[in-house]
C-alpha cells in the first residue's frame, strides 16, 4: 500500500480538549489502526493504582475487604506513572519505592453526635508524585467510610503500576466513544423503525463533521470507514491528551517487540535452519 | 513468536504472537490484506484463557510469508509513529 502518497495520509484533528476529556476526529487510516487504539486506551494505558492494604486496626461497620476494595478504586496522580517500575520488573523481593508507593490511613471518630467521613484526602502518601486527585481546595475528596464515635480505622496501602487488562481500577478512563459513518452510509447498522427513519432516530453530533449523503446518493458497497470520532472522558488520574500519547507509545512498543520476536526467528533454532515442506 | 510453515501449502506459515490479543491481531491482518502479494491472511485466538493469537499467511511464489510479516510491521510503525507525531503538533 502506498502510505504517503498525499490522498491518504493519516491525519488527526483535535476538536475539543479540557482538563478531563478529548474529542478528536481520526481520517485516512483504517478501523483496524482506530479499533487498536481505542482498545489500548480502555486497557493497555499504564495508571498507579492501591494494589495491597494492610489493616492495622478497624473497628468500622465495614468489613476489610469491603474498604480495600474502595481503597483500590480510588484514582491517584498517575501522570509519572512511566517513572515508576512494573512490579514484575522489580529485583526487590516484595514491595520497594522503585516499583510501589505507600500511601497511610489513619482516623478515629472523636465527635460526639456526628459521623466522621473517611475520605481520599486522608490518604497520606509517602511521594508526592502519586497522590489521590482532588479537584482544587473546595473538593470534600472521594467517601470511603463513615465512623462512629469512638470507630478508627488504621490502614497501610501499597500502590502499584497496572493496566486494565489486569483489573478496570487501573483504567485512566471513564469513557471512549468511537463512531464512524454517522449517516450510516455503509449500512454496517440496521436501525428499527416504526415509519420514518430520520423523524425516529436523532442525529449524532459527529454528523455534524461528516458529509450527509445526497438523496439520490447510490449505494457503494466497496466503500470502507476511514473518518473516526473518538471522545475520551479520564477519571483524573491522567491528562486526556496524555492517555492518547501513552496509547501511541504503547501501541508501538507493541509493533516492535512482535517485531523482535519475528527477526529472533531469523536466527536458527538448535543450529539448523527450520525445515520447509515442499511438495 | 513461533513461526510454523504450512507442510503442505507453499509459501504458507502460521506465526503464533504470545501475549497478544484483537489489538496486534486484527492490526496486522489488516496490514497484510493491503497487499497485493498476500493471498490469505487471517488471525484466531484459539482459546479465551490462553493469551495467543495465531496469524495464518499465505502469499504468491514472489515473496514470503515472514516477509510480508516483517513489512506489515514496518508499515504499522511509520504509520502509528507518523500519526504520533500528528498528535502532538497538534496539541
Amino acid at each position: 500500500m502506498d502510505l504517503f502518497s498525499p490522498a491518504n495520509k493519516p491525519e488527526i484533528r483535535i476538536q475539543e480538549l479540557t482538563g478531563e476529556r478529548i474529542r478528536f476526529i481520526l481520517t485516512n487510516t483504517d478501523l483496524s489502526m482506530a479499533n487498536a487504539l481505542r482498545r489500548i486506551m480502555i486497557s493497555e494505558v499504564a495508571t498507579i493504582a492501591i494494589d495491597m492494604v494492610q489493616f492495622d486496626l478497624n473497628t468500622s461497620v465495614l468489613a476489610d475487604e469491603f474498604i480495600a476494595h474502595r481503597l483500590g478504586l480510588i484514582p491517584l496522580d498517575s501522570t509519572e506513572a512511566d517513572k515508576i517500575k512494573y512490579p514484575r520488573d522489580c529485583n526487590c523481593s516484595g514491595a520497594c519505592k522503585e516499583c510501589s508507593v505507600e500511601l497511610n490511613l489513619h482516623v478515629k471518630c472523636t465527635e460526639e453526635d456526628t459521623t466522621k467521613d473517611v475520605t481520599s484526602k486522608d490518604l497520606v502518601s509517602h511521594d508526592p508524585r502519586f497522590t489521590p486527585i482532588t479537584e482544587g481546595p473546595k473538593d470534600a475528596g472521594i467517601l470511603i467510610a463513615k465512623l462512629r464515635k469512638g470507630q478508627e480505622i488504621k490502614v497501610k496501602c501499597i500502590a502499584k503500576k497496572g493496566v486494565a487488562k489486569e483489573h478496570a481500577k487501573w483504567s485512566p478512563c471513564a469513557a471512549v466513544a468511537f463512531e464512524y459513518d454517522p449517516f450510516n452510509k455503509l449500512r454496517h447498522t440496521h436501525y428499527w423503525i416504526e415509519e420514518d427513519e430520520k423523524k425516529e432516530w436523532p442525529q449524532s453530533k459527529n454528523a455534524n463533521d461528516d458529509f450527509p449523503p445526497l438523496d439520490d446518493e447510490i449505494f457503494d458497497f466497496t466503500a470502507k470507514p476511514n473518518r473516526f470520532y473518538f471522545e475520551i472522558e479520564t477519571i483524573g488520574s491522567m491528562k486526556p491528551e496524555d492517555i492518547v500519547m501513552n496509547a501511541f507509545k504503547k501501541l508501538l512498543e507493541k509493533i516492535s517487540s512482535i517485531q523482535m520476536g519475528l527477526h529472533s526467528n531469523d536466527v536458527p533454532i538448535n543450529g539448523r535452519e527450520p525445515t520447509r515442506d515442499v511438495f | 513468536m513461533k513461526i510454523t510453515p504450512d507442510t503442505k501449502v507453499q509459501n504458507a506459515a502460521t506465526f503464533e504472537i504470545f501475549r497478544e490479543d484483537h489489538t496486534m491481531g486484527n492490526v496486522i491482518r489488516h496490514k497484510l490484506l493491503q497487499e497485493p502479494q498476500v493471498i490469505f491472511a487471517g488471525y484466531k485466538i484459539p482459546h479465551p484463557l490462553e493469551h495467543n493469537v495465531i496469524i495464518r499467511v499465505q502469499t504468491t511464489n514472489e515473496t514470503k510469508p515472514e516477509a510480508m510479516v516483517a513489512k506489515a510491521l514496518n508499515d504499522l510503525i511509520t504509520e502509528v509513529g507518523y500519526l504520533r507525531t500528528k498528535f502532538m503538533v497538534h496539541k
